[in-house]
């Protein structure tokens, strides 16, 4: 489908934490300061389409899933999904939308009820969204997931299950109440190698296939390509860099993407891989004021980073929020994107952050 | 600095929330249905009287006025004159306080190291047969209601067995012996010893089940540790390994200990009354009789405040012991 | 350096007891550690390198005991010493270890030198402050502020806590640090710079490192030697370039393919179906044949034995029935596979 409106589509997006305050704070009138968690992302997600969002622990890339699916207010900023805020829904819209919209986790192991079987984990989604023909709707999605045969599994409870059956288990509840979107917290890091592949390819399948469009959030680059069109990477609640999935492993431009990137072992005993040269570690996004986030571990820093960077186009396809890569200061506005509406269908763009600057 | 501000932190809780309580007591007490005057009087006196009553009672002023002297007289540990005897309330309980301590907290105290012993012996020897029998009894035991589990003590070592007498703190007799002695002599008699035993092994027996079971739990679980195990590799011999699966294993138990001495000293009411054991609880089921509400008021703010003050030294205690604690805050 | 290896492990099987009977974890494996090797155990979850790590610690659960072959460090059987016996003259003084979970393996209610201390004490004739000088080098090495032995664990961040327990593992110079998948839970950046002090460590110091990890990518990189292992049994033993060029066991081949690669971001990965057994009694067969496209009648009946891949190499065995017909079929597919290899070089160099 080719229509204008995107699927989901977000704008600036801010989720901020405030701080535990105590009592002591309390009565000193002490404001802390809040944890910028999500700082200015922006992106559109059309249909059939897959979005990677890349970061270490403590990128934002958890919260910002939390915030997409309703869990969290978000500070500021739009979600727009199939054109309409989610901010105006009301209590059906918003069942509608838990419909529309179904999450996979990371951790197979405790996604599941312990207590129920394959086909009683799957009926119940089918309850709760209140579904008809259950039953061949089961057998449907197992298939579709690949465990077949699918009267082997229907009665298996999740201890009968391996890890990687049970992601697929995971998967077909999330297809069964057949979504336009759905949203997978790293579904492979806790996988074997062996089984990997196998869910990566279902994954895939399910966007080319049968018309499921993602957001895939992972803190490894080596699995993202087999899922995802589009990347995000994320550093400290902000986007630095976002591309076509094979522009931005290829050509990655950001500093900290670079570093992503050669800090992957090669499965290779003959390649002589350079380690990456990062030093210290991410902190927290607390009052951390202007400037590049990156700018105290960057190797490339420079004098400029203090002022905190716009996104530029590098290509329509690539996006960097680098002052490496503006052409020279002045031009940099020019060449910044300011916000999202104008962008070529199907491409994702960073945040710009206008108002952030002295 | 952290430390500091920990400290700063719990005091100004701890003073909060004894606040908080004074203020619920006094609000209680005055939005108790009836006159306060038909109450402390009787009813139907005549309206002379109870002018004069209110008056003298400073029930006349406004409410806020009531309300400061209140705290004030709190603060002074002066709070109000019992109409039982026409003491001061203070004057009148601060030996059944004392008396109810010298129950609680050694039989508690106890209870929770033979716990610990009981708890640490069942949880490293898992699958033995000691795991198999000894939290059965306990918690049977635990579970019987305590002025049930104190009649049966009677009956058992006062009755049949006749080894202990079945009730009150001292025998009169040996009490009017000393009454020309300081107020603590009586504590140091043959008599006040032979009383004691079945209150206070009461209450042990009674408050023993919770720290075993718990401290079982605690064992378990720190012996699952990954820092257990890290100290076996690196060659630790087994005694500093139990030392140190001791020391983490108590943290739940020291946590529930100021919860289990208050629970206790409301609990006592209950075991004070059946031994005639002249205690808080005792004093407090007088004072209700009596409708006594000055001392009965008293009486309920000491044991909130045991449990505030006790919670407060735990944490304290805790930030010591455990590093974790101040600078998770 | 002499000829006798550090650690060898010989025909060493692995059981625990539970109420189906005795599970084997570890079947018939063997393989030797040199001086100053860096030897990698690679396999899935299940695989039986968890089991075979505690066994060589003689840290087994209650339930677990070594019921066939020997252990045995610098030409010494341990497997049967006394608890004594090994806190003695084994533990840390020899043989180290950097464990899995190290957010967890630091006491959270004793500063981190204080640990230190003990162990010194306990392993060493230094005196405390002795101790604590050669400890604040040890945080020198693995990049941690060396004023910074004092704090607890919970001050440090999960990075510098792995990096304190290598510390920690280095401290004694023990002949052989055994690490059980030192990055698990640590960020990718983070993860290279561990790997980064491991490996100065087998560079400088000279230790011997026997890592376990599921990553083969890892082993690839770093590792001299490496053992392959599936279902309790050793599928191959070599030096990792002919692992990585020449694997013979279908389980090695599989599981390279399985392994995505950044520089091809679009190559096809193997699927591996199937999990490891579960192995109630003796291995009496292949534990790889459900899983195995090789696998014949033949693969059932008896456990391969572990040999030579080929005759004329000496460091190099491999456990199975079929290993010339796999070869041989790999060695056509080989050439396609690797030749996109070479092109897509250094992308993260790039520029």
């Amino acid at each position: 489908m080719t229509s204008d409106m995107p699927l989901l589509q977000v704008k600036n997006l801010e989720k901020y934490y405030d701080q535990q305050a105590g009592i002591v704070d309390w009565i000193l009138r002490k404001d802390s300061d809040p944890v910028q968690a999500v700082d200015g992302v922006s992106f559109r997600l059309d249909e059939n389409e897959s979005l990677g969002v890349i970061g270490e622990s403590g990128c934002g890339k958890t919260t910002l899933i939390e915030t997409l699916i309703g869990l969290h207010e978000p500070t500021s900023g739009e979600i727009l999904f199939k054109g309409t805020d989610v901010s105006t829904f009301d209590k059906g819209d918003w069942k509608q939308f838990r419909r529309e919209v179904q999450m996979i986790f990371q951790d197979p192991f405790n996604a599941l009820d312990p207590k129920l079987s394959v086909r009683e984990t799957l009926e119940e989604q089918l309850k709760i969204h209140d579904i008809d023909e259950r039953d061949r709707r089961i057998r449907d999605v197992l298939e579709q997931v690949e465990l077949s045969p699918v009267d082997n599994y229907l009665d298996r409870l999740p201890k009968q299950l391996s890890g990687g059956q049970k992601q697929r288990v995971s998967i077909a509840r999330a297809l069964i109440v057949e979504p336009e979107l759905i949203l997978a917290d790293e579904p492979v890091s806790m996988l074997d190698v062996s089984t990997q592949a196998a869910i990566l390819q279902l994954l895939s399948d399910l966007i080319d296939d049968f018309g499921v469009s993602m957001v895939y959030i992972s803190h490894d680059l080596s699995t993202v390509s087999y899922v995802c069109h589009q990347l995000q990477v994320m550093y400290l609640g902000r986007v630095v860099e976002s591309g076509a999935t094979e522009v931005v492993l290829n050509e990655p431009k950001h500093p900290y993407t670079r570093a992503l990137l050669s800090a992957i072992p090669i499965p290779d005993s003959e390649a002589e891989r350079e380690r990456t040269e990062l030093p210290g570690t991410p902190g927290d996004p607390i009052n951390i004021g202007n400037g590049c986030r990156f700018r105290d571990r960057c190797p490339d820093r420079m004098e400029l980073c203090d002022k905190t960077p716009e996104s530029y186009a590098l290509s329509t396809d690539h996006h960097v929020a680098c002052h490496l890569h503006s052409e020279h200061d002045d031009q940099g506005d020019l060449n910044a994107v300011s916000s999202s509406g104008d962008v070529a269908n199907g491409q994702s763009i960073s945040a710009g952050e206008g108002g952030d600057e002295l | 600095m952290s430390k500091v501000r920990f400290f700063l932190k719990r005091i100004t809780q701890t003073v909060f929330l004894l606040w908080l309580v004074l203020t619920f007591l006094f609000f209680l007490f005055r939005l108790m249905p009836g006159d306060i005057s038909d109450i402390l009087l009787y009813q139907g006196a005549d309206p002379d009287t109870v002018a004069e009553f209110e008056e003298s009672w400073g029930l006349n002023d406004p409410l806020y006025v009531q309300y400061f002297q209140y705290i004030y007289n709190f603060i002074l540990l002066e709070p109000g004159y019992s109409v039982q005897t026409n003491e001061p309330v203070w004057d009148f309980v601060k030996m059944n306080i004392f008396n109810t301590f010298i129950l609680a907290a050694p039989a508690i105290t106890l209870a929770y190291i033979l716990g610990a012993v009981i708890g640490t012996v069942t949880g490293t020897k898992r699958g033995g047969k000691l795991e198999k029998f000894v939290p059965v009894p306990l918690l049977t035991i635990g579970a019987i209601p305590e002025f049930f589990l104190a009649i049966l003590m009677i009956i058992v070592f006062a009755g049949f067995l006749g080894w202990f007498p079945t009730s009150s703190m001292i025998d009169p007799a040996v009490a009017n012996q000393y009454s020309d002695d300081p107020w603590w002599r009586i504590y140091f008699t043959q008599s006040f010893a032979m009383h004691f035993v079945l209150p206070f092994t009461t209450v042990v027996l009674r408050y023993l089940f919770l720290p075993s079971l718990i401290m079982r739990t605690s064992v378990v679980e720190v012996l699952g540790q990954d820092f257990i195990f890290y100290k076996r590799v690196t060659g630790l011999p087994k005694s500093a390994r139990l030392k140190s699966i001791a020391k983490h294993s108590s943290l739940p138990v020291i946590t529930l200990y100021p919860i289990s001495m208050a629970r206790a000293i409301g609990g006592l009411v209950l075991i004070e009354t059946v031994f005639n054991w002249p205690g808080m609880g005792y004093a407090l089921v007088q004072a209700v009789l009596a409708r006594d509400f000055a001392t009965v008021q008293f009486v309920f703010f000491v044991i909130a405040a045991f449990v505030i003050v006790a919670n407060f030294v735990i944490d304290i205690f805790y930030s010591v012991i455990d590093p974790r604690v101040s600078l998770d805050d | 350096m002499s000829d006798d290896p550090l650690l060898e492990v010989e025909n060493l099987t692995v059981q625990y007891k539970t109420k189906e009977g005795m599970l084997t974890a570890v079947s018939d494996a063997s393989f030797a550690v040199s001086e100053g090797e860096y030897f990698g155990v690679v396999g899935e979850s299940g695989c039986g390198k968890s089991t075979l790590l505690l066994s060589i610690l003689n840290a087994l659960d209650s339930n677990g005991q070594v019921t066939n072959g020997v252990i045995r460090y610098k030409g010494e059987e341990i497997q049967d010493l006394s608890e004594q016996e090994l806190n003695q003259r084994i533990r840390w003084k020899e043989i180290a270890y950097i464990p899995q979970g190290s957010m967890n393996s630091l006491d959270p209610l004793e500063r981190i030198s204080t640990q230190a201390v003990q162990l010194a004490g306990l392993h060493s004739d230094l005196n405390e402050e002795e101790a604590l000088t050669k400890f604040e080098e040890m945080f020198e090495i693995v990049g941690i502020d060396p004023e910074r032995i004092h704090d607890y664990p919970h001050q440090f961040s999960g990075g510098m806590k792995q990096r304190a327990i290598i510390a920690l593992a280095l401290f004694l110079e023990p002949s052989l640090i055994i690490a059980d998948e030192p990055t698990t839970a640590l960020d990718v950046i983070m993860q290279d710079q561990i790997f980064k002090h491991i490996d100065d460590i087998v560079d400088r110091v000279g230790t011997s490192i026997m890592l376990i990890t599921h990553d083969i990518a890892v082993v690839f990189e770093s590792c001299d030697r490496m053992a392959v292992m599936h279902g309790g049994q050793i599928a191959e033993v070599g030096p990792v370039t002919r692992i990585d060029n020449e694997p013979h066991h279908p389980y090695s081949t599989l599981l390279q393919e399985a392994f995505p690669d950044i520089r091809e971001p679009n190559r096809d990965l193997s699927v591996i179906e199937g999990k490891p057994p579960r192995q109630i009694g003796e291995t009496d067969y292949c534990t790889f044949v459900d899983r195995c496209p090789w696998a014949t009648e033949e693969c059932r009946e008896a456990p391969p034995p572990l040999e030579r891949a080929e005759a004329d190499r000496s460091d190099h065995f491999v456990s199975c029935f079929r290993k010339d017909d796999v070869r041989e079929e790999n060695e056509q597919g080989t050439d396609d596979r690797k030749a996109p290899n070479q092109k897509s070089g250094s992308l993260a160099n790039d520029e």
